[in-house]
């Protein structure tokens, strides 16, 4: 190991910045070398010198210069006092999102059927219902249908994005949404893309149907108390739920199939066919859970949406011909849910393979609403990201990519063999600080995390973090090329708990591809607000100061 | 057939994943501020203000150009504070525009007036009065050649060990702030502290 390294790595140890692994050749280096032991005892001089500078202070009258220089920025540029506007006035999809939610809320209230429907209150008083936790195990339920049907009539009745017929400016904004208009269904119970709540299940299900909303679900749904649903409702208010109707449909899927990732990909001429889109999932070695959920309007009820699975599709392997074209008949332009299973990297692959595949590509669109971030990357775009990510991460990825192979806890030795589990996770974080290279481009960069669960799981010392591994877009090939050094068994990959022969697995994501054209002249063309967030920065960055986003 | 397709804990189609919360008190100030109330925000200003001042001074080079930056910053959240989603700390996102408004700033302007010339200007700089005389001597001695080689390294170095030594910030933070990789930031420190050892060599040697 280089001197180099070992100071660095020195540094990181002074900050408690190190993987088990790191720590521990850090530790030996300490114990087996003065010259370490001085350089620590160094560092930590500088340290303390550093922190016994005598703190600044800005004085009390300094908030009130702040506050009068705020009212003259407004004054002089005419703008609008936030303080004076409400914030909700800032964009009108916040206002539909805060509609939704609140016909949510009341629909949850008045439109469930009173059978059904017991108050909190008198809930709690059962006491088969005491420590219930609400939200916790209802289901969705998805039905299968016969693909060559041409009626289609989706089996599941009860499913319906319902929204309140009072939201009139929410109802003209989703029919007004390419993925087609969505309807208020005051006979379904108020639940989204048909999940959830099962309240008239004994009279709706047909025959053959199972499902897994029990009473006793029911129950908890019809328990749910008004502060539950004012949370739910302040979710929804969230400034960072934004975009168009059928953004939210994609939320309400992604959150009804947990999904950890959204990938949306965009076309001008349609939707690929399932056959082309499975042949890049079979490339990139994809397993798909789920292959072709459809966002369908209710056969007997055109104001509800459901969700529905095809029979008959052999794990995706296998489609009805017909179906991409009802499917379009459907919903104009065609929405197609596909589920898979798939590291971080995979998706990469496939979505750059996808975006090659077609002329017509417009977009690919990731969104990962646990982190409630989504970013777009444009065809144009991906490379520059790439370029750029490269160029950052070069230092990144000599040193640190070599390591995850051997950065074993200690802790996690098993039976004499070693074992590891790696969560992927993809983070899209804003570029603030990487706009000056992306100049007149649209973009993100994507960062794979990588943390050691292992480390995670144990006891640790609150105030230090898991150790914690980031590589932007560009690493995804080096972690490739490492992993393929490993030839890791393609069964092993997506079981964290599974042992491997001493090296490392890798958790998959569970990822929901949203296939849809969009017409080249439609608003969809224009970017969304969150696009024009990002690229305001860069555009202003000469001039005055650019203000990140908290993301 | 049918499937079932279980999802957990998904309730009703209007629930979402819960959102990272903010620290309370800055949330409910940030509500009570976005609602009409601005002194709501003033309590924000005084809670921060001299936490990131402290950083500034390093960062913009000059006490009076780092007072002028942390002013700018608060205005800035002040007028863009609806666009703050609450997914970072409001801190973490106000030392980012306060960052980026010195970098803004010092394109435009002259080159900064150093700590060192601002303080032999103005005397600001106050003597820690709880420790004796000749601590405080050596001590300002010591803190006199740190801050010197402080301004010796480059902006990025230096950053990075004000924020990581200074603020205490842990690496993923200061990535988010300053929008680097980690692994960056570490790079980055180590190759600060590295420049700071070779500077002050005699001293470091000593014990504090």
């Amino acid at each position: 190991m280089s001197h180099d390294t070992n100071e660095e790595l020195l540094s990181a140890y002074l900050d408690g910045e190190l993987s088990a692994n790191e720590q521990q050749r850090v530790e030996q280096l300490i114990a087996e070398q003065d010259e370490a032991r001085q350089a620590l005892e160094e560092l930590r001089s500088l340290r303390e010198t550093l922190q016994s500078f005598p703190r600044r202070k800005l004085g009390d009258g300094f908030s009130d210069r702040v506050l009068d220089a705020a009212q003259q920025h407004f004054s002089s540029d005419g703008g609008i006092d936030p303080v004076q506007r409400p914030p909700i006035a800032v964009n009108w999809r916040r206002f539909v999102w805060a509609g939704a939610a609140i016909a949510a809320a009341l629909m949850l209230m008045f439109l469930t059927p009173d059978d059904d429907f017991q108050s909190g209150s008198e809930l709690a008083q059962r006491p088969e219902n005491a420590g219930q936790e609400l939200g916790r195990g209802r289901g969705i339920e998805l039905v299968e249908s016969d693909g060559l049907d041409n009626d289609a009539e989706p089996l599941m009745r009860k499913g319906g994005a319902s929204l309140s017929p009072a939201e009139g400016s929410l109802s003209d904004a989703l029919a007004a949404s390419p993925a087609g208009p969505i309807h208020a269904d005051r006979d379904a119970p108020p639940v989204a893309l048909g999940f959830a709540a099962n309240l008239e299940r004994e009279k709706e299900i047909a025959a053959g149907e199972e499902t897994i909303a029990t009473q006793s679900q029911a129950d908890e749904y019809a328990s749910e108390s008004e502060d539950s649903m004012k949370r739910r409702t302040e979710s929804y208010n969230d400034d960072s739920f934004d975009g168009t109707a059928e953004d939210w449909l994609v939320r309400a899927a992604a959150e009804a199939t947990e999904s950890d990732l959204v990938v949306q990909l965009d076309y001008y001429g349609g939707s690929p066919s399932y056959g082309e889109f499975d042949q890049v999932l079979v490339n990139q070695s994809i397993a798909v859970t789920e292959p072709n959920l459809e966002l369908v309007q209710n056969a007997d009820s055109e104001e509800s949406l459901a969700v529905q699975r095809r029979s008959g599709t052999n794990r995706g392997r296998e489609i009805a011909p017909s179906s991409t074209a009802r499917l379009s008949e459907t919903l104009t332009p065609a929405v197609q849910f596909v589920l898979v299973d798939a590291s971080a990297k995979q998706v990469l692959d496939a979505t750059d393979e996808l975006r090659q595949n077609r002329s017509d590509f417009r977009r690919i669109r990731i969104q990962n609403f646990t982190q409630n971030q989504s970013v777009s990357v444009d065809d144009s775009s991906l490379d520059n990201l790439a370029e750029l990510a490269q160029d950052k991460t070069d230092t990144l990825r000599s040193q640190q990519a070599r390591d995850i192979p051997h950065s074993v806890s200690p802790h996690s030795s098993v039976g004499g063999r070693r074992q590891r589990s790696y969560a992927q996770r993809i983070e899209i974080r804003d570029r603030a600080g990487l706009s000056a290279g992306l100049s007149g481009k649209q973009g993100g960069w994507l960062k794979l995390s990588i943390e050691d669960r292992l480390d995670r799981d144990q006891p640790t010392d609150p105030g230090q973090a898991a150790p914690t591994k980031e590589f932007a877009a560009a690493d995804f090939r080096a972690l490739r090329e490492e992993e393929d050094d490993q030839e890791i068994p393609r069964d092993a990959i997506g079981d964290s708990n599974q042992e491997v022969d001493g090296e490392h697995e890798l958790e998959n994501l569970r990822v929901l591809f949203v296939l849809r054209s969009v017409a080249r002249d439609t608003d969809q063309s224009r970017p969304s607000r969150h696009e024009s967030a990002i690229e305001t920065p860069r555009d202003e960055a000469v001039n005055q100061p650019s203000l990140p986003s908290d993301r | 057939m049918t499937g079932t397709f279980s999802t957990g804990n998904f309730s009703t189609g209007f629930r979402v994943k819960p959102v990272k919360p903010l620290i309370t008190d800055d949330a409910e100030l940030i509500q009570e501020t976005l609602a009409g109330d601005s002194g709501a925000f003033g309590q924000l200003v005084r809670k921060y203000q001299d936490r990131l001042f402290h950083t500034m001074v390093h960062v913009a080079g000059s006490v009076a150009e780092a007072e002028d930056v942390v002013q700018e910053a608060f205005v800035q959240a002040f007028v863009k504070l609806s666009s703050f989603k609450g997914n970072s700390a409001f801190y973490t996102w106000l030392y980012r525009i306060a960052f980026n408004t010195s970098i803004s700033r010092r394109r435009k302007q002259r080159p900064a007036v150093s700590v060192e010339a601002h303080q032999e200007q103005t005397g600001q700089e106050p003597l820690d009065v709880g420790m004796p005389v000749s601590d405080n001597l050596e001590r300002e001695e010591r803190a006199h050649l740190v801050r010197a080689a402080l301004e010796q390294l480059s902006e990025e170095h230096r950053t990075v060990l004000v924020l990581r030594e200074m603020d205490g910030f842990c690496y993923e933070t200061i990535a988010q702030m300053l929008d680097l990789p980690v692994g960056t930031v570490r790079s980055r420190l180590h190759r600060a502290r590295h420049e700071m050892r070779g500077l002050l060599k005699d001293i470091l040697q000593q014990p504090s």
